[in-house]
């Protein structure tokens, strides 16, 4: 199988009033038409690696990498102008909160019409079918008026939806998606699993899903990697992530609470051992 | 006799005009000693009854009891030293120009309490496992995890019987969740506190509470016992919805 991504020894910089922070260090993963999880917690740098791959970071930080290539394209290379052409229609990015990454003062028709009527230069008419098809995609049941309606008018499940539909219009072959389920209930979010999953396998696309949730990302992912510090600690097959040897990996499993099990207290995350401190 | 009685409780707000029926008619009773869990997806109104008893959400039908009395309309002090509150957002929560020394010393002022502050404030940074040489920092020098320990820290400066837990961990990393949690298992032991807790994940409640009340759409759908959470052990589809779409938290 071609690799669609692949990334060798990314690191990501920032420098700061005490000194340069290295917030990626040495990052490398190939990825297909798969669904790949990257976990952490919070500070190991699993969006920082999400948004480099779109080269959406911000000076002071620096990106550096030995390779960083998609579909054949060398995207350290290539000028800021042939980023743009990729981001969306190639490769798009589902942002976290839906209160914060939806312009507010636009309605959700318009934003979903505006890449369409820009960059595809479609008639009114046409962009509207089609953003009414994207989010009848994701199974928003009144897309008309979800269409006329402000982003502060939608619940935070239908915002995400909106947000996935948005990335989906340009049929992207790999979709980053930043914690797209965490601010949504257990079942609104099995129902955005379930979109993502079905775009995975019916149009082929590559999905590198951020969470922190380790159980989450096992279910729904084909392989998983975990990060630390800016670190990848260990990457390991989603069903077998009870059998993960890293102690971090481990670690983080033992700490989380189960239904039915012991109500012991929860075994911390011992963070002075050798492998932490490296 | 249960330490916390709530009847046909209802809470309805005005919004442009139209009503919106936080809660209604919900009935619990937790017992002293006992660790209570609400459940539910955004919206079924479970932290609206923490609000309510607290008085910072309008009770519109229904009665409230603490120990047997019902509670005053304002709350006022006794109130405040019975019944104490834990938000979700540690970051939102503590206010971020005083120092933990004035966050915790705050309610000893209210309400008047004689003796030491000083040792008081030392000894709550004990009890929550936060260095004592904490006491001058600001909020934003603290992580997610130690500005919770602070607020748990604040709500049990008084001494209540009862703490109300808002989503406690959800805004936490799970490490620093597990840390948490077992803070507030142990002052539960040692101090017989009350607990009545707000969660949207399963297991969190499932750790931590005895009984358990699922909410929906601002109505009580079903209470269910810890063995019959663990078992799958619930009646109404509502719950056994919730519990297969959290079948990842048995893993």
């Amino acid at each position: 199988m071609s690799d669609l991504l692949t990334i060798r020894d990314l690191r990501v910089t920032f420098d700061t009033e005490t000194g340069p922070v290295e917030a990626v260090r040495g990052v490398s993963f190939r990825l297909g038409r798969e669904r790949l999880g990257i976990v952490g917690e919070s500070g190991s740098g699993k969006t920082i690696t999400g948004r480099s791959v779109l080269r959406l970071i911000r000076p002071p930080g620096r990106i550096e990498a030995a390779e960083m290539t998609f579909d054949g394209i060398d995207l350290t290379r290539i000028s800021e102008r042939e980023m743009r052409a990729l981001r969306g229609p190639r490769i798009a990015m589902v942002m976290q909160d839906p209160k914060y990454s939806l312009n507010p003062v636009m309605k959700v028709g318009a934003q979903l019409t505006e890449g369409l009527r820009l960059r595809d230069r479609l008639g009114a008419a046409e962009a509207r079918r089609k953003a009414i098809e994207a989010l009848e995609a994701v199974q928003i049941r009144d897309p008309e008026r979800v269409m006329e309606a402000y982003p502060h008018e939608l619940s935070g499940g239908m915002g995400q939806r909106v947000m996935i539909a948005m990335m989906l219009i340009p049929n992207p072959d790999l979709l980053i998606a930043d914690e797209p389920t965490s601010a949504l209930d257990v079942t609104v979010q099995a129902e955005v699993l379930s979109i993502l999953d079905g775009l995975v396998r019916d149009r082929g696309m590559g999905l590198i899903f951020i969470s922190h949730d380790l159980r989450l990302v096992a279910r729904f992912c084909d392989r998983v990697l975990v990060m630390y510090k800016g670190r990848i600690v260990e990457e390991v097959a989603a069903g077998e992530l009870t059998r993960a040897k890293h102690p971090y990996t481990q670690g983080l499993l033992n700490c989380l609470p189960r239904i039915g099990g012991s109500r012991a207290p929860l075994p911390g995350l011992d963070r002075d051992a050798d492998w932490a401190r490296a | 006799m249960a330490l916390i009685e709530i009847e046909n409780l209802s809470v309805t707000f005005r919004s442009k005009g139209h009503l919106v029926r936080a809660v209604q008619d919900v009935s619990l009773s937790v017992g002293d000693g006992e660790s209570y869990g609400l459940v539910g997806e955004s919206g079924s109104g479970k932290s609206t009854i923490l609000r309510a008893i607290c008085g910072l959400a309008p009770v519109t039908g229904g009665t409230i009891r603490i120990a047997g009395q019902p509670v005053p309309d304002p709350r006022g002090r006794d109130f405040s030293r019975q019944v104490q509150m834990v938000f979700q957002d540690p970051y939102a929560s503590l206010h971020p120009r005083h120092t933990l020394d004035r966050v915790l010393s705050e309610p000893l002022a209210i309400h008047g309490v004689k003796g030491d502050a000083d040792r008081a404030v030392m000894q709550a940074l004990d009890d929550v496992g936060l260095p004592r040489a904490f006491r001058f920092r600001y909020p934003h020098q603290l992580s997610g995890g130690q500005r919770q320990r602070v607020a748990i820290a604040r709500a049990l400066m008084l001494k209540p019987r009862i703490v109300l837990l808002d989503e406690p961990t959800s805004a936490l990393d799970a490490s620093v969740q597990a840390e948490v949690l077992n803070l507030l298992s142990r002052l539960r032991a040692e101090r017989g506190l009350t607990f009545l807790m707000v969660s949207h994940d399963l297991a969190v409640i499932d750790h931590m509470c005895d009984r358990v009340l699922v909410m929906q759409h601002g109505r009580a759908v079903e209470e269910l016992n810890h063995a019959d959470l663990a078992g799958a052990g619930m009646k109404t589809d509502y719950a056994r919805t919730l519990f297969e779409a959290s079948a990842d938290r048995m893993l």
